[in-house]
């Protein structure tokens, strides 16, 4: 049996799970842009970005739904009729948040590939090896993973606040502004084991992230015929 | 000074037509355009068959105007640069 580990009260993952499903609905809208371009384009660079936010689109799925699961549905279910699922609610969270790690990581690996315009997809691969082989050979996984999208996002968000400075645009103001945001949740997650109170901080950051690219993104669907 | 690319060049002779309300004469094209004759003929037999521009006579002349599928190709143009211009692509 594996055992949860839970960081905060369970109503706050409910709010992990409503913030989960907000990163998701951005990572959407990225995909159908990038399809979008893709078909006008053919160029490969939206191909990667397409496929980086698939995978953090469908991280950021399973990681509310397995939320959703252990929080509220296998308890209320065993309240109701004893059939004693609980002691599988390790499982599942170890199964949904695994998941979680590894399609979240290829995805920023992606991500941060298409930003630095390496064009060399040997590269991609060797990268997306020693990250995953650097954790799964980790002894605290969610340690490993936060400490390597911190990496990765500092690599975007500084590629993001250059084009910021080079186009002077809201719109890449506003993405620049998101990845920091979700930079700074990022680090905020491995300071919680300083102070807990940098889990709802960083939880925060990552609302204000995912809502932020949210408008950019509208901004983009709006545009002036 | 940047070499423009396929698309863009299309985009440009889509949006000069657009902006001089629809239709355009084809000298008025070559030179707002801004390209060879040779090269605005390929384009434009491109333009035709994908449908975003077509042909039409008045009074003698002939003028290039666009179409619903080309005025469409303008506004997801500017999506697409508006998108990858936000993210540095």
């Amino acid at each position: 049996m594996v055992a949860v580990v839970v960081h905060g009260p369970p109503w706050f993952f409910m709010l992990d799970a409503f913030l989960a499903f907000l990163g998701m609905a951005a990572a959407v809208l990225i995909v159908l842009l990038s399809v979008k371009a893709l078909r006008l384009t053919s160029e490969r660079k939206f191909l990667y970005f397409a496929v980086s936010f698939i995978l953090i689109g469908f991280a950021l799925l399973v990681r509310s739904i397995t939320n959703v699961l252990v929080f509220l549905v296998i308890p209320y279910i065993d309240s109701i009729m004893s059939f004693g699922i609980s002691h599988y609610r390790g499982t599942f969270f170890f199964v949904g948040y695994g998941l979680f790690i590894v399609s979240s990581i290829i995805g920023y690996v992606l991500l941060a590939v298409s930003t630095m315009r390496l064009r060399e997809p040997r590269i991609t691969i060797l990268l997306t090896v020693l990250v995953l082989l650097m954790l799964g050979l980790s002894s605290s996984y969610f340690l490993a993973f936060y400490l390597t999208t911190i990496i990765l996002l500092g690599f975007i968000t500084f590629h993001v606040c250059r084009n910021c400075l080079e186009r002077k645009s809201k719109g890449a103001f506003l993405v620049f502004f998101s990845f920091l945001l979700q930079f700074v949740a990022h680090i905020s997650f491995v300071l919680e084991m300083v102070h807990p109170l940098f889990y709802y901080f960083g939880s925060i950051a990552l609302l204000g992230g995912y809502g932020v690219l949210l408008v950019a993104l509208f901004r983009v669907l709006v545009v002036k015929r | 000074m940047n070499r423009r690319n396929r698309l863009e060049i299309i985009y440009d002779m889509l949006r000069v037509t657009n902006n001089m309300g629809g239709r355009i004469l084809p000298t008025h094209l070559l030179y707002k355009s801004n390209l060879s004759h040779e090269r605005m003929k390929g384009y434009l037999d491109e333009l035709k068959q994908k449908n975003m521009i077509i042909e039409t006579a008045e009074k003698d002349k002939t003028f290039f105007a666009i179409t619903d599928t080309g005025r469409r190709f303008l506004m997801q143009y500017k999506q697409l640069t508006e998108f990858a211009d936000a993210f540095g692509l």
